[in-house]
């Protein structure tokens, strides 16, 4: 992409996909809507990256910054889709994960950007978050470590050379923090309001079974003394927030209805 | 709007409580570790990673406000697992006030706008902890000053620090 017009195109694209998608965020939309629209958000994603790569080599920042919202956005509502697609799946553990990235994807590209499509698809997550899904328990791991270092310079965070503020945009790359040498692990907790809603219960556990804390389900009797002891499994890994983009495969026609 | 719920504790042992933890040499204005006033004999001294944000952030508007280090050795940092944000306890010397009175609002500024980009895109729960301690009077007198609470009722730090001076 290197003139005004192809820009443009580019942009309408993107808005397009993004429009359309949103169209079929609902619970009641077609799930074969729903994948041709995941589908088509990952192929803009992939147009997108190869325009941001042209914008980096021609040293282009702002359209590089631009390009990295973009993909964010993008990469928000195609996981706000897979909520839906996920649950019709009757798997509710990849429809919390997919809601989670999407919280996470919209609220990165909203901290660069005014959208206001996105603040209301961003409002709607927490509004599904609440009662889609029951309340979940939260798990924090807390970490000491020795030394922070900075994702674009790869310094020493603020010391010397690295003149970087996390959080904001360089050349199409956010400033992240890079924590190294662990010191020793803190605490492990559970919380209210944890950084990561990825780490959560995944299964309570009574003496004598087992629940799934998503779907109520009951699981097999657990064989860990020590997690039965904690009151359950939890995932403590953070989810990384770099964006993933899916392809599903090519949805069968609808179902016929039934002839009454 | 509720008042903004402001913990004020005048304090006489600041320059004992640093020198136990191994901290001898405090600049007129510096970030000290998010735990200084609370860490147990046998725990360690930790900056939360948001006082190198306020160090990065400062650093950008030409403001010099340094990290500690205890034994010589550098102080570690906490990853904060919780979604409130944890600013780093910041330290205003009697003379640095005196000599800096139009630099202070300069920082205020640097930490409001933090607080402010890191909420920006927040939708659910938003929770800011802040820390100060003021001095007094040059090596005898501190006051400690904390606040808990949402983003958008954080005080001003210079409004609050002229506060504490009254």
């Amino acid at each position: 992409m290197t003139d005004d017009a192809s820009e443009s195109d580019l942009l309408k694209t993107i808005t397009e996909a993004i429009s359309d998608a949103i169209n079929v965020s609902y619970g009641s939309s077609g799930v074969e809507l729903q994948i041709i629209a995941i589908n088509r958000l990952t192929d803009v994603y992939e147009t997108l990256a190869k325009a941001k790569a042209q914008f980096i080599s021609q040293q282009d920042e702002k359209r590089a910054n631009a390009a990295y919202i973009w993909a964010r956005f993008l990469c928000g509502t195609q996981n706000f889709l897979r909520i839906w697609v996920e649950l019709k799946n009757d798997d509710a553990g990849s429809a919390w994960l997919a809601l989670v990235a999407a919280q996470s994807e919209i609220a990165l590209g909203l901290r660069h950007a005014e959208c206001e499509e996105m603040y209301t698809l961003a409002r709607r997550l927490l509004f599904i978050e609440q009662t889609v899904f029951p309340p979940q328990q939260f798990v924090s791991v807390s970490h000491v470590y020795k030394k922070v270092l900075c994702s674009i310079c790869d310094g020493p965070y603020g010391e010397g050379e690295c003149n970087h503020v996390e959080g904001k945009l360089y050349m199409g790359q956010v400033c992240e923090l890079g924590l190294r040498e662990l010191v020793k692990i803190n605490h492990v907790a559970r919380v209210a309001h944890p950084a990561d809603k990825a780490c959560r219960l995944e299964t309570r556990w009574d003496e004598v079974r087992a629940v799934d804390t998503l779907t109520n389900r009951i699981e097999p009797k657990p064989s860990n003394a020590e997690e039965v002891a904690n009151g359950g499994r939890a995932r403590l890994l953070r989810l990384s927030t770099k964006g993933e983009m899916y392809k599903y495969n090519a949805p069968e026609s609808p179902i016929e209805p039934p002839m009454k | 709007m509720s008042e903004p719920q402001i913990h004020s504790v005048t304090r006489d042992d600041i320059l004992s409580l640093f020198a136990e933890r191994g901290v001898d040499s405090i600049p007129d204005l510096c970030v000290v570790p998010t735990n200084i006033l609370t860490v147990g004999a046998d725990d360690v001294l930790v900056y939360t990673t948001s006082a190198l944000d306020l160090k990065a952030r400062a650093k950008e508007k030409s403001l010099d406000c340094p990290l500690l280090t205890a034994n010589g050795d550098t102080i570690p940092f906490i990853e904060e697992r919780d979604s409130a944000l944890t600013l780093g306890t910041i330290y205003f010397s009697a003379m640095w006030l005196i000599d800096n009175p139009l630099v202070l609002p300069v920082l205020a500024n640097v930490i409001s706008d933090y607080i402010s980009d890191r909420f920006r895109s927040e939708v659910g729960a938003k929770r800011v902890k802040l820390s100060l301690i003021v001095e007094k009077t040059p090596k005898s007198s501190w006051v400690s000053l904390s606040y808990d609470g949402p983003p958008e009722n954080c005080p001003k730090i210079d409004k609050l620090v002229k506060d504490s001076l009254k």
